[in-house]
């Protein structure tokens, strides 16, 4: 619904508006804005000109928000699947929308005359799918799953259906699979505590040419190219925009940077983080990596210094600034109300207060804004509480660059 | 890990997890420990504590092992007064941070006299290197 969140500041009701930065903390207005649309959102991914976003609000169904300035407006409901959506990523170029379920199954969504139709994928799988994503070209998908396999799946204009090849060699659920820039490169993040990396090389979807530079096991699908260890299962794996740098986070509270992956990959960097461990990883920059996870705020690991390190939490002092526009409610409702929202948001409903953060609970996504280097100006993320949150990367990385000057 | 090698896939036996390391070894480094840790304890704790923590003889199932170098440890933890905690803590680098911490949860279990200071070597080490110590302690496989 639009009205204010009852977890709104209390300035706002004041009728002040949130203020610029302020000595060392990290407080502008425009950095976050953040929404609370479901209950609680298990997937969402953005289309081309981030106006439109896919969610699924934990159950079998997908929605399709129009985002219009802080509002969000609900425009389809697509309930296809049977079980609760895990994954949800949206082509930039083709427009098209690929979703995988707990039921085994995955959706590719086309939009035809206003109207979202499926068309129901073979994975050949015998447990959930666990998360899916297109490939940089989107003429493939992946999609990884606690079968121990990762399904690639490409289209076969004969027949008009979409195939499915298998990527074995994981001894557990595959947590996360994400796609080099060059089309071809897998990588996955399994339970069983190693992140790989695969090629996905298709006979007929890919050329021969793109294989140029690359080593040689890559023009064989499936082929194990390059294999690393974690001490905790590992829950999320990223490429860099440039393809140099994949990086992974494990449930040990550590992420993990190996530079040059496509070379040697012999530069790994393992980032014993203070914190509790990261759900999902993602590159804004090259030199720039936002993790999200157990703390309820997204974190920055930077190169800026020279190698990687935990910069700092970007969600400090509470940036909560909501619906800034909107009079906020102050009676005897919406006190009640907090209480049902707590019990929502948190499990709780002992504990009335809200958390200093902008996220109640743990962030389960990020997805970056990309411009067509593979670079983000922006980033959103989406988590257990429900909320959608869009930040504004470029002027937090003003802010700090401001900040370390000081 | 080169590109080109996929050797190590075919040595996965279908056991998730890191290798062992043989016995003998580890006993052979638990024996060196408990002399270098001996010689230190009465005149350098904070030194004493370090290298008690290096290498702890994770890659075994043997419990015995185990229990061995958790002797040493304790030996040292319980040489060092409260007064003394912070700084020792402080002393400490990362990986040792996050040894220590298992240690603490070690002896949580098996220690029951040595509560009220683990506590305290708890508190500190939290307030040092954070939540992520913990998580570490609990979510390794290879347990010391």
């Amino acid at each position: 619904s639009p009205h204010l969140p009852a977890y709104a500041p209390a300035s706002l009701s004041r009728g002040r508006r949130l203020h610029r930065a302020v000595g060392n903390t990290l407080r502008p207005v425009s950095m976050a804005n953040a929404k609370r649309i479901v209950d609680c959102i298990s997937a969402h991914s953005w289309n081309a000109d981030q106006s439109l976003v896919a969610l699924c609000p934990n159950n079998s169904e997908v929605h399709i928000y129009r985002k219009d300035g802080t509002n969000y407006k609900r425009e389809h409901v697509l309930t296809d699947h049977d079980q609760v959506v895990t994954a949800i990523d949206w082509a930039p170029k083709t427009n098209r929308i690929v979703t995988c379920s707990q039921d085994r199954n995955a959706y590719v969504w086309k939009l035809e005359n206003g109207q979202w139709k499926p068309t129901l994928v073979i994975l050949r799988l015998n447990r959930a799918a666990t998360d899916v994503r297109w490939s940089p070209n989107e003429d493939k998908f992946a999609v990884a799953s606690g079968a121990k396999v990762i399904s690639v799946c490409y289209y076969e204009e004969e027949n008009d259906w979409w195939v499915s090849k298998i990527i074995k060699k994981h001894k557990s659920t595959v947590n996360a699979v994400t796609w080099h820039p060059n089309n071809i490169f897998v990588a996955s993040g399994s339970s069983d505590f190693k992140a790989r990396v695969f090629s996905g090389f298709v006979k007929g979807i890919d050329s021969k040419d793109s294989l140029q530079g690359l080593p040689e096991g890559a023009a064989k699908f499936g082929e194990p190219l390059a294999e690393y260890e974690s001490k905790g299962w590992v829950h999320s794996v990223a490429f860099s925009p440039d393809g140099k740098a994949l990086a992974f986070c494990g449930h040990d509270a550590t992420v993990s940077i190996v530079d040059d992956v496509l070379g040697s990959g012999e530069s790994r960097t393992v980032l014993r983080l203070p914190l509790l461990p990261l759900v999902n990883v993602a590159f804004v920059a090259n030199d720039a990596l936002i993790g999200v996870g157990h703390d309820n705020t997204p974190i920055l690991v930077s190169k800026k210094g020279g190698s990687w390190a935990f910069v700092k939490k970007l969600d400090e002092k509470g940036l909560a600034d909501g619906d800034s526009s909107g009079p906020a409610k102050t009676s005897a409702v919406s006190s009640a109300f907090a209480k049902f929202q707590a019990q929502a948001t948190q499990g709780s409903d002992k504990k009335t207060e809200k958390l200093e953060t902008v996220h109640q609970n743990c962030i389960t996504n990020i997805v970056p804004f990309r411009a067509s280097d593979g670079k983000a100006s922006k980033f959103s993320t989406s988590g257990l509480d429900g909320i959608i949150c869009v930040w504004d990367w470029q002027t937090i990385e003003q802010k700090l660059a401001g900040m370390s000057v000081n | 890990r080169k590109c080109t090698k996929a050797g190590n896939m075919a040595d996965d036996s279908g056991d998730i997890g890191p290798k062992t390391v043989p016995d003998e070894e580890l006993l052979a480094q638990i024996k060196e420990r408990e002399s270098k840790v001996s010689s230190l304890i009465s005149s350098n704790t904070k030194e004493a504590l370090i290298a008690s923590l290096q290498n702890p003889p994770v890659a075994t199932k043997n419990q015995e092992i185990k229990d061995a170098n958790a002797k040493i440890v304790f030996k040292v933890l319980a040489a060092i007064k409260e007064m003394e905690i912070k700084g020792a803590v402080a002393a400490l680098s990362p990986d040792d941070s996050d040894v220590l911490m298992k240690y603490v949860y070690k002896g949580l279990e098996t220690q029951p006299k040595m509560s009220p200071s683990l506590l305290k070597w708890h508190a500190a080490i939290t307030a040092k290197d954070g939540l992520g110590t913990i998580t570490r302690a609990l979510v390794e496989r290879q347990t010391v």
